[in-house]
């Protein structure tokens, strides 16, 4: 423990204990005694954070902070689930691509560049234009917006690994392109492909909030933070809190995210210290 | 002579696959959007009866097969007959045209923001390395680009409408109008779109004079005693011009995605918030001219940026 947090420094290793409180939060809020603070009238309404409410009471008297601590949990499902399927998909297509070269891997590399092409929230709209709005939506917008990033990078760590010996020495002994990718290849690309999906992460939140937000992603009676924000947006200056105190939330989340694999980074690349993306 | 007709050919193929990238989004707008489950009948006339529905389709040019829908609508486009709105009835191309002068004034206020202030202080933050302001900029920078626009646009409107602090949060006024009263209401909105484009100039910015600073050609001009604000500008600034160009064309994207959220928040009558409120309302001729339009800004925007870096750096046009 205490080598991983010298080794990730201070800053960061506060990101990673802020979000894996997050996580468990999210992973138990259904065992937590926060369904009678989100009923409807439970409280006074429009109540300013205090001692009793700390992020305040909405419109319909519900706990913001029992609200928000709900929405925690579909915002980290949504994202993670679209980005772990992008990660999977995309490493398995960059892997390939940059084994078997040829027209298959100038195939994968137009179809990226095309994807690549539009600007991640242009992408998600089109998406959500195609598909109607909905928690589906949201989280195809994600994949296909982070799937590209992801096979890119494999591809080209994928590269530098099948040049090596002992990739070599697999092939001479008679391993099978699937065996010489998932048993040889894919063990030294993890790290890599981890840090990346940090980056990936913080991109689908804030895809996934700014659709919501929109109206086009997670709909009520569901709710994630950047839904939530949206249902509460008409008290913006009446009640604050209501919007700022989820907004603040979603923004840690994406902080400590994007924190946490930059330091990843610099520890599994020294000589990359400041990524770019 | 041949270098001329190189470029030539060159701007001729970059327009090309211009054309044909907008043809291909077009074509994916049209039949994605055939897919939709539940027509707009469906949604906006949900107690019609059966005979009503099929006479409402018919009204609304609606019926017919995907491909001669596909193929009349192309045509249509080609006239420049963008189709009629559902909901407002009136011509999509009109509704759109009224709202860009708009969206185009956030976007191009944005980048100002971004050049002026984004990209000097990266190269300041890039030349003091190790100092407070230099980790406080890569901090700063990582800051910027995780708060979502609209939590920090949020937080402006409540701040500046709640505390009348100058600027305008909401609303606006044309620049015909006068310019004062037009930045007034412009500024705000701008600035919150700037945000993420900002942090990542900053940290590109940054990272380029860091790794150019330790090259041989900067410690070279050192050792030949050139005075620093001559190897800033011979050296370094040309060095770490390159990758920030590419990320300007990446990020005028960005900002074209961002001011749907940005003219959401502030209340903006955009081309932004008229696609967001089009996809809800399922206003198909809205929604595929507008993403076609903002395809086309963005597409054309890259060519420029492709064709720019030809003539920067001649290596690039010779390929």
């Amino acid at each position: 423990m205490r080598r991983l947090s010298k080794a990730l420094g201070p800053t960061a290793t506060v990101s990673l204990g802020v979000l894996v409180v997050m996580v468990l939060i999210g992973l138990i809020e259904a065992f937590l005694p926060t369904a009678e603070f989100k009923a409807v009238a439970s409280g006074p309404r429009r109540m300013a954070p205090g001692a009793e409410y700390v992020f305040g009471t909405d419109n319909l008297g519900r706990s913001v902070l029992a609200r928000v601590l709900e929405g925690i949990r579909l915002t980290f499902i949504v994202s993670a689930a679209s980005v772990l399927a992008a990660a999977l998909v995309g490493a398995t297509i960059g892997m390939v691509a940059a084994y078997r070269g040829g027209w298959a891997d100038t195939a994968i590399a137009m179809t990226t560049d095309v994807l690549f092409a539009f600007p991640a929230m242009i992408l998600g709209l089109i998406i959500a234009a195609i598909m109607g709005p909905g928690t589906l939506s949201a989280v195809v917008a994600i994949f296909f917006i982070v799937l590209p990033t992801m096979i890119r990078v494999v591809r080209s760590a994928t590269l530098s690994i099948v040049e090596r010996d002992f990739v070599t020495a697999a092939e001479i002994s008679g391993a099978s392109a699937a065996r010489v990718l998932f048993v040889h290849v894919a063990p030294n690309i993890a790290a890599v492909t981890v840090v990346q999906m940090a980056y990936l992460l913080s991109i689908g939140m804030i895809i996934e909030s700014g659709l919501s937000f929109l109206g086009l992603g997670v709909q009520p009676p569901a709710s994630s933070l950047g839904a939530l924000l949206r249902e509460n947006s008409a008290f913006l200056t009446v009640a604050p809190w209501m919007v700022l105190a989820p907004g603040a939330v979603l923004s840690l989340a994406i902080f400590c995210v994007n924190f946490l694999g930059d330091a990843a980074r610099a520890v599994i690349e020294p000589s990359h210290p400041r990524p770019l993306t | 002579m041949g270098a001329v007709l190189g470029i030539a050919k060159m701007v001729a193929v970059r327009l090309a696959l211009a054309a044909a990238t907008i043809w291909a989004v077009a074509t994916l707008v049209f039949f994605g959007m055939q897919m939709i489950e539940g027509s707009y009948i469906d949604v906006f006339f949900p107690l019609a009866t059966p005979e009503q529905k099929a006479q409402l389709t018919a009204e609304y040019g609606l019926d017919g097969s995907a491909v001669q829908q596909y193929f009349g609508w192309l045509r249509a486009m080609l006239d420049g007959n963008f189709g009629t709105s559902l909901v407002t009835k009136e011509p999509v191309l009109d509704e759109l045209v009224r709202r860009l002068p708009l969206t185009l004034e956030l976007g191009v206020l944005a980048l100002i923001i971004i050049a002026l202030i984004g990209f000097p202080l990266g190269v300041l933050a890039g030349l003091k390395d190790k100092s407070r302001l230099s980790q406080t900029g890569r901090v700063g920078a990582t800051v910027m680009m995780s708060i979502p626009d609209f939590v920090l646009g949020s937080f402006c409107v409540w701040l500046f409408s709640v505390y009348g602090l100058g600027l305008k949060a909401g609303g606006w006024v044309p620049i015909s109008e006068g310019l004062g009263a037009n930045l007034q209401h412009a500024l705000l909105p701008a600035i919150v779109l700037s945000l993420t484009g900002l942090g990542l100039i900053l940290a590109t910015a940054r990272s380029g004079v860091l790794q150019v600073r330790g090259q041989d050609h900067v410690l070279a001009a050192v050792s030949r005693g050139l005075t620093p604000g001559t190897i800033l500008r011979r050296d370094i600034l040309r060095n770490t011009l390159i990758p920030v160009l590419t990320l300007f064309a990446i990020i005028a994207g960005y900002l074209l995605g961002g001011a749907v959220l940005v003219e959401t928040v502030f209340n903006l009558d955009g081309v932004g918030r008229l696609l967001a409120k089009s996809i809800g309302q399922r206003d198909y001729p809205v929604v595929q001219a507008g993403v076609i339009l903002i395809a086309a800004v963005f597409v054309l925007l890259n060519t420029i940026a492709d064709l720019l870096y030809a003539v920067i750096d001649p290596r690039i046009g010779g390929r």
